[in-house]
């Protein structure tokens, strides 16, 4: 897939939904009580939107995260990216949706500990089979604009913590997903390597015309979004932009 | 002063660390909090369970066994003997003073003596049973006896000999208590082997919950006492499980032959020293290699990736399918974790097949039928200063009394005294038959042997490279055989009781000129290679040149080849000899006419030893001392002395030492399974957030089953190789240390057992291995399949 190709920018395609969440509801039982970590959530995301959840420790602003990105199921709620409902998936539809679709920015990055940083970003073109010609140019622009080119080679354990989520990044784009989540990707970083990562998370949404939903607790990056989020008890409200 | 500069030291600092961290173990809240932990969490310290119990189990075996074989042997010996030694060839003057001066002496209340009763064994041949007190030093008492009441009697003719019940200490309780110790330090050192594996295991997972402890402020001795008393109290809840099983495996190994078995305190004390010693050495490495690194190290090590060797260049992952090739990168990057693995795991089934061999050893050994008796030619006394002679010993390892100086007269009348005697022994009841060996180094005879390089085998350094023949191919000389005469009333012996097989006709060595039977085992090693048609060339040395002294045979040879005038005989290999217990020579066994003129002598049959029958009462085999002694009477100067082989071995045939081997041997392969199991689950239970972060990415469920099947097939592969390698090393290992090295020196009696591998137990092993390998792999995939269905298929990847 080459950039853009499938999906025009959002100010050329119009205000198009990409991810549609209806009544979302999340619940946890504990040994005596029932948590709700997210509660009759609605939402509706634009095609090249960035959206910021923000929220207090607890609040669901992760749980709510996952539950979008396939990696968690609802316990009611339907979830609909482009225009598929993911919640009525099977587990082998879901991982391919989510190897064809979507890309996935943990806070601690997560890397595979035995594979190198130029394994690790390719792993994901494993679980598509996608010809290596498809990769190869994505590679050398995403590592290149990340700054890992001279790092390729080392195991994750050899290299800084902002090395370490910028790889992992490079992992989430290199399939060119059409939707980006981000769990508080600068969570571990510095101010410097925060405004940075975010800087490139920016610059890659612009080039492949990607949306990128991210949780935060960091207003700085917050008001940096389109729309920002709040979620608090698991409940979602907008706080900043238009429905 | 010298305590305070002693102080300093590296050793008594090292020393005193080791006292407050074994104190630690057994601190009480440190017990209290190790035995909470291990109840706790009992699932993760099953393999330890298993582990200690196993162990545990083969040392109460062992004990109890000691104390069974020594405590039957006792009484074995009491049942059959009261006495504690005989005079033996009285005549009736001898009889009746002795019988009254131990009267006398019985009278008095002698300290050392408890009774005395007489026996004619045969006309007018009396046989005195001397009765030692028990309460006293049997030494001293003996020696008493000697002194006081057997030096009033004329000394002519009579001989005083011990029996089993005062020998006792030194052929029974002796020898089985070091063995004891040997087999205990060899299952200590085992023991600590299989924790120390299992405690590295443990603690590789486990590192940063200990990086957390160091940085909490725990040293060594709060690590090696929480590890020490987490492995104690494990050993508590496994001790009466294990006494009960290692005491039902005894009972039931003995109970076949109705031998009730016994149990002394040193088994109880020493389980528990064992336990204690075992564990406090197994923790030692792994604690004190963890104290010295920094708790930021281990920290970091939430994953695998301490295991992962650092690569220099990626793999080519574009296009690569998952999961094979994904699985089989990774098993390259983490190969040194697998290496360890499969090498420990495979390691302990591959001593289990060393422990099938050494058993068979055993059980080989306890069928051997040693000799009853020696018929010696010669005057000399039997009491004679050993301690001042070196003597050489035989197969058996019973020294070899230095013969008597014969004369060409002697010689002669001693080679016809054989055949006018040996029928007549072969119808003593009970006896089995007659062997002997009349042998001359070749080294002794300046001569050697030049040998084809087809001849050779390997393993032996005694050749010399020779260019005497060599343009007809004999390249190699040696002189590491003995000129052995072969008749054939030997020959008969040796085929007619199975002693050894022939490959070709030994009898063609009566017929024809200058043949010859051959060994090829040197110290039971298979040296050399000859088939029957082989020529061999002698080297008969004509002139002799000067050489300097040497104890080195083959240096001696070397200078002879230099300095002497030789010339050569052909010989032609008629047979080749092969089951033979073999020493440092092999056998160039030759017809009476050459032999006496290739060791400038008739072969001198001064020695012969008589075997008796498998199964013969003991009643049987003492009578045949009088019915030998009366059969050899027709020639002068032969004596007959009794052994006691026959009885020792039938004790020692009781003991079980080859079911026990075979028992600890099946201990020990239970360990591999444990290796594989905890080592796996450990390692795969640290891939569960790389399995979520796959999944997240996109790989179906499915798919990791396969994953999982990969990595299981590899190991079963490689674990397969690995153990058909190591089997038969360790095999090897074990059969050069105890049919050769051990032998070599004195260390243990020499056996001629050859090499082998059982198939059972190779099968076995592989079975294991490979099995193992692969649900090794398996069982973590269906734990973690039924924990998603738990999750109902939630990607949980936070860390």
């Amino acid at each position: 897939m080459e950039y853009g190709t499938q999906f025009a920018r959002p100010e050329e395609r119009g205000e198009r939904v990409i991810l549609d969440v209806r009544d979302l509801l999340k619940q946890f039982d504990q040994s005596d009580e029932v948590i709700t970590a997210v509660n009759r959530v609605t939402m509706k995301v634009y095609e090249g939107e960035f959206i910021a959840i923000v929220g207090a420790s607890g609040s669901g602003k992760s749980t709510l995260l996952h539950l979008l990105a396939g990696l968690d199921r609802p316990n009611a709620g339907s979830i609909f990216i482009r225009g598929q409902d993911i919640t009525a998936m099977n587990p082998d539809e879901l991982g391919a949706f989510r190897g064809d679709y979507i890309g996935m920015v943990f806070q601690s990055h997560n890397l595979i500990p035995q594979f190198t940083a130029l394994e690790n970003i390719l792993i994901p073109t494993m679980m598509r089979n996608k010809s290596e010609l498809s990769y190869e140019e994505n590679l050398r622009k995403l590592v290149a604009s990340l700054g890992i080119a001279d790092r390729l080679h080392h195991l994750p354990s050899e290299l800084s913590g902002g090395q370490q989520q910028r790889v992992a990044i490079a992992r989430a784009l290199i399939n060119l997903p059409h939707i980006v989540f981000a769990d508080e990707p600068t969570g571990n970083l510095d101010r410097a390597n925060a405004d940075e990562v975010l800087d490139l998370l920016l610059e890659t949404k612009r080039m492949i015309g990607q949306t990128l939903i991210m949780v935060t607790h960091d207003m700085t990056i917050a008001n940096r979004a389109d729309r920002i989020f709040t979620m608090e008890d698991g409940r979602l409200t907008l706080t900043k932009g238009h429905h | 002063m010298l305590f305070k500069y002693l102080r300093q030291t590296k050793f008594f600092r090292w020393l005193g660390m080791m006292f407050r961290s074994i104190g630690a173990v057994f601190y009480p809240r440190n017990m209290k909090n190790a035995f909470k932990s291990v109840l706790f969490s009992a699932k993760e310290y099953l393999c330890f369970f298993v582990a200690l119990f196993v162990l545990q189990a083969g040392f109460v075996t062992f004990s109890l066994m000691t104390d069974t074989n020594l405590a039957h042997a006792e009484a074995t010996i009491r049942a059959e003997y009261t006495h504690h030694a005989e005079v033996v060839g009285m005549n009736q003057e001898q009889k009746v003073n002795l019988q009254n001066i131990l009267k006398l002496k019985l009278d008095l209340l002698d300290d050392y003596l408890a009774g005395a009763s007489f026996y004619e064994e045969s006309p007018g041949v009396w046989v005195a049973k001397i009765t030692l007190n028990e309460g006293k030093s049997l030494e001293t008492g003996l020696s008493h006896v000697k002194n006081t009441m057997l030096s009033t009697i004329s000394q002519e003719g009579w001989i005083l000999r011990t029996t089993p019940l005062y020998d006792f200490q030194s052929d029974y309780a002796t020898p089985y208590t070091w063995t004891y110790v040997g087999l205990i330090l060899l299952w200590f050192v085992l023991s600590v082997a299989v924790l120390w594996v299992l405690y590295r295991i443990r603690v590789n997972h486990f590192k940063f919950i200990y990086g957390m402890y160091m940085a909490c402020g725990a040293g060594f001795s709060k690590l090696y006492g929480t590890a020490g008393g987490e492995l104690f109290a494990i050993s508590c809840l496994t001790v009466i499980p294990a006494v009960l099983a290692g005491g039902g495996l005894t009972a039931g190994l003995y109970m076949a032959d109705g031998v009730a078995f016994s149990v002394s305190l040193r088994t109880v004390i020493g389980l528990l020293l064992f336990n204690l010693a075992t564990i406090l050495t197994a923790v030692y490495l792994p604690m004190r290699r963890m104290a010295v690194k920094t708790p930021v190290t281990l920290m970091r090590s939430l994953d695998n990736g301490s295991l992962v060797v650092s690569p220099s260049r990626s793999f080519r992952m574009f296009g690569a399918g998952f999961p094979h090739k994904y699985e089989l990168f990774g098993m390259w990057r983490l190969r040194k974790y697998y290496a360890g693995l499969v090498l420990s795991a495979v390691l302990f089934a591959a001593l289990f097949v060393s422990g099938l061999y050494i058993s068979g050893l055993e059980k080989y050994h306890d069928e051997l039928d040693p000799y009853e008796y020696t018929i010696r030619y010669g005057t000399l006394k039997p009491e004679i200063e050993e301690e001042e002679l070196e003597l050489e010993t035989d197969e058996n390892g019973e020294e070899i009394l230095p013969p008597p100086d014969l004369t060409d007269a002697d010689i002669e009348m001693i080679f016809g005294d054989l055949e006018l005697f040996l029928d007549e022994v072969m119808k003593v009841p009970g006896v089995s038959y007659v062997d002997w060996k009349v042998a001359t180094r070749g080294s002794s005879m300046q001569s050697h042997l030049l040998l084809k390089p087809g001849m050779l085998a390997g393993g032996t350094d005694s050749l010399l490279t020779s260019k005497e023949r060599s343009d007809d191919g004999y390249t190699h000389a040696m002189n590491e055989y003995s000129y052995t005469a072969f008749d054939k009333t030997y020959i008969d012996m040796l085929t007619e009781h199975g002693l050894c097989t022939f490959e070709g006709d030994p009898y063609r060595l009566l017929t024809e000129e200058n043949a010859v039977i051959v060994s090829e085992d040197v110290f039971n090693n298979k040296c050399y290679h000859f088939a029957p048609g082989d020529k061999i060339m002698v080297a008969v040395c004509d002139t002799p040149g000067p050489v300097e002294l040497t104890f080195d045979a083959k240096d001696l040879l070397r200078q002879q080849i230099e300095t002497f005038d030789f010339h050569y005989e052909e010989y032609t290999v008629c047979a080749v000899m092969r089951g033979r217990t073999s020493q440092q020579n092999i056998t160039f066994g030759v017809s009476v006419e050459n032999y006496t003129e290739l060791a400038k002598t008739l072969p001198v049959r001064d020695r012969l030893l008589v075997y008796m029958k498998d199964g013969t009462d003991y009643d049987t085999v003492r009578a045949a001392e009088g019915s030998i002694r009366r059969a050899i009477s027709v020639c002068s100067g032969w004596i007959v002395e009794p052994s006691g082989h026959y009885f020792k071995t039938h004790i020692d045939g009781m003991k079980q030492d080859h079911a026990m081997i075979l028992a600890l041997s099946i201990f020990i392969l239970t360990v591999s399974p444990l290796v594989w199991f905890f080592a796996q689950l450990m390692y795969y239970r640290k891939r569960n957030t790389e399995y979520n972060i796959l999944l997240a990415l996109g790989a179906p469920e499915h798919s990791f089953g396969k994953l999982h099947r990969i990595a299981g097939g590899v190991l079963s592969g490689v674990a397969f190789l690995m153990t058909a390698v190591l089997s038969y090393l360790c095999n090897f290992v074990v059969h050069l240390l105890l049919n050769t090295l051990l032998p070599k020196f004195g260390l243990i009696e020499n056996v001629a057992y050859p090499f082998e591998m059982s198939v059972p137990a190779l099968l076995s092993c592989f079975a294991v291995s490979v099995i193992c390998g692969f649900l090794s792999c398996e069982l973590p995939y269906r734990l973690w399949k039924s924990g998603r269905k738990k999750v109902g298929g939630r990607i949980s990847v936070n860390g």
